[in-house]
């Protein structure tokens, strides 16, 4: 602060912001003399709404231009009598001022004064609330996340009118100086839990934070531990509040349309919105075709060759003597072909991703043609080793948050279990399982509640509870940890 | 958070006794019956096992059992250090040998056995790096997938070979030599025990509850498993390598032919978790012997020696004798009872003699 202080002089403040800024061309600076007292408004083009700093800045400036007073009271009548807008903050050096100007303040400095006010005019282009492309939902709300902390905060606050909900603020990024919102309910979230993140989310020094995977690392410990993450991201601000509810911290990073939910259990990837409007048997139905699902993406595929090649035992006789028949066809080890065939689903994947909507299905068209049809006539691959790999990409759509882990999970079990049939498989499961009780993030296991055994939480596991269950008893994080303890 | 519950160590005790019942009986016992009640009269011999140890967990809850004993002497440290390392590396390698010489059974021929010794001891060492609450964490989710798996094995196979209370009999020529066999062969199974003495600062309860819940427990899941298993194939239960995996062959549904495959993978996490709880024990018993050794270090040396071991007996193929020598009996019963009793003995005499000691200095 004290190496950037304002000057008294008002030109010498404008030369040293013209400088601390590489004399950008964005800058706007507007003077204009109010009491016979020199003040100049700056802006940054593009960041601020001209119409409003015309409307609310320099017309009720202008108008108060033609009287005469004193330097110190010009500052004040500005700061203290008019009401330009609700968000205004009073800058004492230069580098805030900056920060200011390229977050859509308007900073007005007057001569003589070593202090600037800000005003929040933002009028940047932004994304408009749309609805949710990644977490789609039938029977719920169709808004989601935006770019833009702001627009984000508004999203949760006017689901959650509480005044126990909690929206810190912080900046990380030593050039972005990203803003990151930190949202949580007050009475819910155990203190040392917000501390932490609070800790982990200032020692950031990137120089820049663009999206939540900059973060991301910072706040999940278990990250460069485990294939699984104990931070999940949801673009609905629906899904948002029912975790803060929870006793859940939300973080949400200007520039990004998600919110990182922390921390984050593995049976709520197997959750949805619809779940909480849907009759509950209905619900508890689908959670189990969830689990069954990420059972298949995982572990399909690897189970198969090693039944296949290890355990033929176990098949009986006639879909043996079928799948005898169809292997006996084709050229290559029965691993190398499905390691071959989920490589290529892979491919087609990230090359639906990548490309252009329109083009996009066409990808799909000639992967599905050369997949479902070529590679079976020429002998390739045997046809029920395609019904295998088809059933493992259908299924891995089904939990769109575990899709990350699943694909390579999915390759070190075909592997494992190729090359040591379900002797492999157990092995590798062990170590998954070690792995994954292992991760204890913020004094919460991430098989919360199953393991360590928490009662009335497996019952959501088991089956969806009813709301008056929910009423009855709520299950936030602070239960779950005293339940761990006991 | 970090420590163990009683359901976490008891899962712990409880997957090791499995891996070791569903592995084989002893021959010397003519049948179902007389193991039975062989394993009741071992789990009281078990509970009288426990008691100087449940006399002095106040001390050994004092950062464990090497800690203990340093306090009294740091010779007395090393040494503790010495056997638990001792019967460790015994532990681990029979269960790595006993592992890979029944595995034969079930896999396809040409799976070489120094592969089967490698993937069971890297599973094992994961694990052994864990925090015990973690490995405590992965045996109660293993110890869950194997009942799933027996209440499976049971709705497949009843109707389709039970031989009815046929097996439930007592007639045998040597009856009281055969219930010493089975007791021998429980106490020898129930090494996991010594678990209770080097996990006991990690305990978030009492010894005497937890040493009641899993002494309980596992009297019920012995006769209930050999009760079914007899229900299921008589006799022949006694005579059977890895008798559940017999059982697991005859049961079957419409779609899968046969479950000794299921039961194998089962089995095998059973194996690793025992495994796992085994070699984090070593790490720490070969770390109280050499202080600056890492965790990682310790575990897999300890493993790393075991495995040796295990492989060079299993090489020379007369493992079979090694099952089935039941004289390991005495080396658990020891490692229960020895160091606790030990300890207990050795705080005593001290405090008397600092008593003495305070006694004589003020006559003075």
């Amino acid at each position: 602060m004290a190496k950037n202080d304002l000057s008294l002089s008002l030109e010498k403040t404008l030369a040293d912001l013209t400088e601390l800024m590489s004399d950008t061309a964005e800058l706007n600076v507007v003077r204009g003399v109010v009491f016979d007292t020199p003040v100049a408004v700056v802006s940054a083009e593009g960041m601020v709404s001209a119409q409003q700093v015309g409307e609310l800045v320099l017309r009720p400036l202008s108008e108060l231009g033609l009287g005469h007073g004193e330097n110190e009271k010009v500052f004040d009548l500005i700061t203290d009598k008019l009401f330009f807008t609700a968000d205004r903050k009073l800058v004492y050096c230069l580098e805030d001022i900056c920060t200011f100007l390229f977050s859509g303040f308007a900073v007005i400095l007057v001569r003589g004064e070593c202090r600037a006010c800000a005003l929040g005019l933002q009028g940047f282009e932004m994304r408009s609330v749309g609805a949710p492309e990644a977490e789609q939902t039938v029977h719920c709300a169709q808004d989601s996340f935006t770019e833009t902390v702001r627009v984000n905060m508004s999203l949760i606050r006017r689901r959650l009118k509480s005044p126990k909900l909690v929206i810190d603020m912080l900046s990380a990024g030593r050039l972005s100086k990203t803003d990151i919102c930190i949202v949580y309910l007050k009475d819910r979230v155990p203190e040392d839990i917000i501390r932490r993140i609070k800790e982990d989310l200032n020692s950031i020094k990137l120089d820049a934070v663009l999206t939540s995977g900059y973060a991301e690392p910072f706040v999940d410990e278990s990250f460069s531990g485990s294939v699984f993450s104990s931070v999940s991201t949801t673009q609905r601000p629906d899904l948002a509040c029912t975790r803060l509810v929870q006793g859940r911290v939300c973080v949400l990073i200007d520039g990004t349309p998600f919110a990182l939910v922390v921390p984050s259990l593995f049976a709520e990837s197997f959750q949805t919105m619809d779940d909480f409007s849907q009759k509950p048997y209905y619900t508890a139905f689908m959670r189990w075709i969830r689990y069954i699902s990420f059972f298949l993406s995982v572990g399909f595929p690897g189970l198969y060759v090693a039944l296949a090649d290890h355990h033929p035992e176990v098949f009986s006789l006639k879909l043996l003597l079928n799948l005898s028949v169809a292997e006996e066809a084709t050229p290559y080890p029965l691993m190398a072909e499905v390691v071959m065939l989920m490589v290529f689903f892979e491919i087609m994947r990230e090359a639906g991703l990548r490309l252009p909507k329109a083009a996009g299905s066409a990808v799909s068209i000639v992967g599905g043609l050369i997949i479902g049809d070529a590679a079976v006539k020429s002998g390739i691959v045997s046809a029920p080793l395609l019904i295998v790999v088809g059933i493992t990409a259908t299924a891995s759509f089904v939990t769109p948050q575990l899709e990350q882990p699943a694909a390579v999970l999915r390759l070190i079990f075909i592997l494992a279990g190729g090359l040591a049939g379900l002797f492999g498989l157990a092995v590798c499961f062990t170590v998954l399982v070690a792995n994954v009780c292992a991760m204890n993030d913020f004094s919460v296991s991430f098989l919360s509640p199953a393991a360590p055994l928490y009662p009335s939480g497996i019952k959501d596991i088991i089956y969806m509870k009813s709301f008056r269950e929910y009423e009855k008893s709520r299950s936030t994080l602070s239960d779950i940890r005293e339940a761990a303890d006991e | 958070m970090n420590k163990l519950s009683i359901w976490q160590l008891t899962a712990i005790m409880l997957c090791g006794h499995a891996f070791s019942l569903m592995t084989f009986f002893p021959y010397t016992c003519d049948n179902p019956v007389e193991y039975m009640i062989g394993a009741a009269i071992a789990v009281l011999i078990e509970g009288v096992l426990l008691v100087p140890l449940c006399l002095c967990a106040g001390d050994i809850r004092q950062g464990g059992v090497y800690e203990a004993a340093g306090r009294i002497s740091p010779m007395l440290r090393v040494a503790v250090g010495a056997f638990y390392t001792a019967v460790l590396v015994f532990f681990c390698f029979r269960v790595i040998g006993n592992f890979t010489f029944f595995l034969d059974g079930i896999l396809p021929q040409g799976f070489m056995r120094w592969t089967a010794v490698g993937g069971i001891c890297a599973a094992g060492a994961y694990l052994g790096l864990m925090k015990p609450s973690v490995v405590g964490k992965s045996a109660g989710v293993m110890l869950f997938l194997f009942g799933v798996f027996c209440i499976f094995i049971v709705l497949c196979s009843v109707g389709r070979h039970v031989t009815g209370a046929l097996g439930f009999h007592l007639a045998g020529r040597h009856i009281s030599s055969g219930i010493a066999e089975s007791v021998k062969c429980e106490l020898l199974r129930g090494m996991d025990l010594m678990f209770l003495v080097l996990f006991l600062p990690e305990l978030r309860h009492s010894a005497v509850k937890t040493a009641a819940v899993f002494l309980s427990v596992k009297l019920v899941f012995v006769w209930l498993s050999i009760g079914f298993v007899t229900l299921m194939l008589g006799d022949y239960v006694m005579l059977a390598k890895l008798p559940f995996s017999a059982m697991a062959s005859y049961s079957s549904t419409s779609m899968i032919e046969r479950f000794d495959a299921a039961f194998m993978a089962v089995w095998v996490t059973l194996a690793a978790v025992r495994l796992g709880a085994a070699m984090h024990c070593l790490g720490r018993s070969i770390r109280a012997v050499i202080r600056p050794l890492p965790h990682g270090a310790a575990v897999a040396a300890g493993a790393a020696v075991s495995a040796g071991l295990a492989l060079y007996r299993l090489t020379r193929f007369d493992w079979e004798t090694e099952a089935y020598d039941m004289s390991g009996w005495a080396v658990s019963a020891a490692a229960v009872l020895a160091v606790p009793l030990v300890l207990g003995a050795a705080g005593f005499i001290k405090r008397r003699v600092g008593n003495g000691g305070k006694d004589l200095g003020a006559k003075a």
